[in-house]
């Protein structure tokens, strides 16, 4: 008997050791507890059936019935089977009742809003108040989205985006409206208004300021409206997906939209159709290796008819036809220490409609990050855009008040503070040296709150 | 007997030892996929078994284990893997419950439903074991 309750005693401790999570909290503890007497109660039924199995097969036997049937010390009382039961029962009931709620309430709140904010103030060397040089504090882009499951396979993605351009006017952007339909889990297929899926960045981060490790995205990659060279946004249809191999997962992308319009020097997605020109089409294709987790190396490539309209600040015609071919890769690689992200776009540009011919260009940038610590990261990024004057494509960019069709290179250095992961405080320097900026050189000192929720 | 009971003893905290933050992964009836294919349903990189579409389950009281064990991540990454997802492939992170009861009553009651648990009920079908 009393090596019995040595055992006993150490059956107890190796279960008590077994089952740390006990200690976790005490609403843990509490649905633990629930859960052990839910399962001794079982195991009392279980017997008692047995029992009466027993019993049936061997009656008349009086001398069975004398036999102890419920071993289980928390048991109910082996005479009240039926209160067991019925005390299991509510609380499956229970159970089921707060579980069931708590699914309601879920399916209940609707489709949850996901967004970004960013505010900040930047300090430029150039003293004229333009957009190559506007000293303040500023409230940077507020964007929503949501991201609707309407059923097993159909979904949507929605963006509006409210930004101030460098004169001070609220622009409110649809930034994205796509319908998706999920094929299969290599294929899912998208139709509307998509962010071009060209390079790591412009789909990964776009107007996630809190996202993006630095305050500002390169312009080589700029918004159309603030110095794009290509296409941010397209309108039109979208396959993406992920196929495994044996060299690692290959990700791709291909899409085909309305072509772009240069509008007085600056590009236009063309959201209801194109007026001039034709289609774009687009793809991406990247490898991230097995051998190499965190990195992954891509082609891309994007060909469109552009035609340029309007006039410039002087009211010269902006006149032109340019069939634009891009061609280029990236590579982006990330740790626990390291984010790297590189582009490069070759552009192979081809004057449709006067006598320069075809033009090569090229742009690009690279930046690298490290973590510092947990919440500290620091980066620094080069972008260089070597662009021909003579391509009317990027000529056509002038307009008199911008230029961003202008060579420059820029260096970028900074640190950031997750305050948490939600939010986090961003602080850069940049030099740009700027064909089209009228003071050539520029510094300019940024600091940035970014936020999401 | 006496070495009968240390033997029983060391086999006993051995095994307690192999149990500490152990868990499971259970799923739906309705739910056909291999252990290798479960890290793919949490980061968002498989939504479908056969025709039936994921619906993965965060355990908030084993979370910490699970992505350790299973996602090789730790919280920040994981919740930084789902806000890039979300961003940009429209997908919604998975909700969270609070107890293997909560996981265990939605998976048995949600077709397509995959969590994780610290010990499975034997009435519900269990994916891996980690």
């Amino acid at each position: 008997m009393p090596m019995n309750k040595i055992k006993l005693s150490v059956l107890s401790l190796s279960l008590v050791a077994a089952f740390p999570a006990l200690a976790d909290s005490s609403e843990a503890a509490r649905l633990k507890a629930l859960e052990q007497k839910l399962n001794q109660s079982l195991a009392v039924i279980e017997q008692l059936q047995k029992r009466i199995t027993d019993l049936e097969q061997v009656k008349p036997a009086p001398a069975v019935a004398a036999v102890p049937v419920a071993p289980a010390p928390a048991a109910a009382p082996a005479a009240a089977p039926a209160e067991v039961a019925a005390r299991i029962d509510s609380l499956e009931q229970t159970v089921s009742g707060l579980t069931s709620g708590a699914l309601r309430s879920q399916a209940d709140s609707g489709v949850p809003l996901h967004g970004f904010l960013d505010v900040g103030y930047a300090r430029s060397s150039r003293t004229v108040a333009d957009q190559y040089g506007r000293t303040g504090f500023r409230v940077g882009t507020f964007d929503l989205y949501l991201t609707p499951q309407l059923s097993d396979r159909v979904k949507a993605l929605l963006e509006i985006a409210y930004e101030y351009d460098y004169t001070g006017t609220l622009g409110v952007d649809m930034e994205r409206a796509q319908l998706g339909y999920t094929v299969n889990d290599n294929l899912t297929a998208w139709a509307g208004r998509f962010h071009t899926p060209y390079g790591y960045w412009n789909t990964a981060f776009h107007h996630g300021a809190q996202i993006q490790t630095s305050i500002t995205r390169p312009r080589v990659i700029a918004f159309e409206d603030g110095g794009g060279l290509l296409p941010a946004h397209t309108v039109g249809a979208w396959a993406t997906g992920k196929v495994a191999t044996g060299a690692g997962r290959l990700n791709y992308d291909f899409y085909a939209g309305n072509s772009q319009t240069l509008r007085s020097g600056v590009l236009d997605y063309n959201a209801v159709g194109k007026d001039t020109g034709g289609s774009n089409v687009g793809f991406n294709v990247g490898l991230s290796p097995q051998a190499v987790p965190g990195l992954t190396l891509g082609l891309h490539g994007l060909s469109e008819k552009v035609v340029s309209n309007g006039t410039n600040q002087a009211g010269a015609a902006l006149n032109g036809q340019i069939g634009v071919r891009m061609l280029g890769g990236y590579g982006f690689y990330e740790t626990d220490d390291w984010e790297v992200i590189g582009e490069y776009y070759r552009f192979s540009n081809k004057d449709l409609a006067g006598s320069a011919g075809t033009n090569s260009s090229w742009a690009g940038f690279v930046q690298a990050g490290y973590h510092l610590s947990d919440r500290w990261t620091g980066y620094a990024r080069y972008e260089k855009a070597s662009l021909s004057a003579n391509d009317p494509y990027f000529k056509l960019m002038n307009n008199g008040i911008t230029n961003y069709g202008a060579s420059y290179d820029q260096k970028t250095i900074g640190v950031r503070y997750d305050l948490d992961q939600r939010s986090a405080l961003k602080f850069q320097a940049e030099r740009i040296n700027d064909a089209g900026n009228p003071t050539r050189v520029n510094t300019w000192l940024r600091a940035q709150y970014a936020v999401r929720f | 007997m006496q070495i009968h009971l240390k033997g029983a003893l060391a086999l006993i905290l051995t095994c307690s030892a192999a149990w500490v933050g152990a868990g499971e992964v259970i799923a739906n009836a309705n739910v056909n996929l291999t252990p290798e294919e479960v890290r793919d349903v949490f980061v968002g990189d498989k939504q479908l078994a056969g025709s039936v579409k994921l619906v993965p389950l965060d355990n908030a009281a084993a979370q910490a284990d699970f992505l350790a064990k299973v996602i090789k991540v730790d919280a920040a990454k994981y919740t930084a893997i789902w806000t890039k997802k979300g961003f940009r492939e429209g997908l919604t992170a998975p909700a969270v419950r609070g107890s293997d009861a909560e996981v265990i009553n939605a998976v048995k009651s949600t077709p397509g439903a995959i969590g994780y648990v610290t010990k499975a009920p034997a009435d519900v079908k269990v994916i891996q074991k980690y």
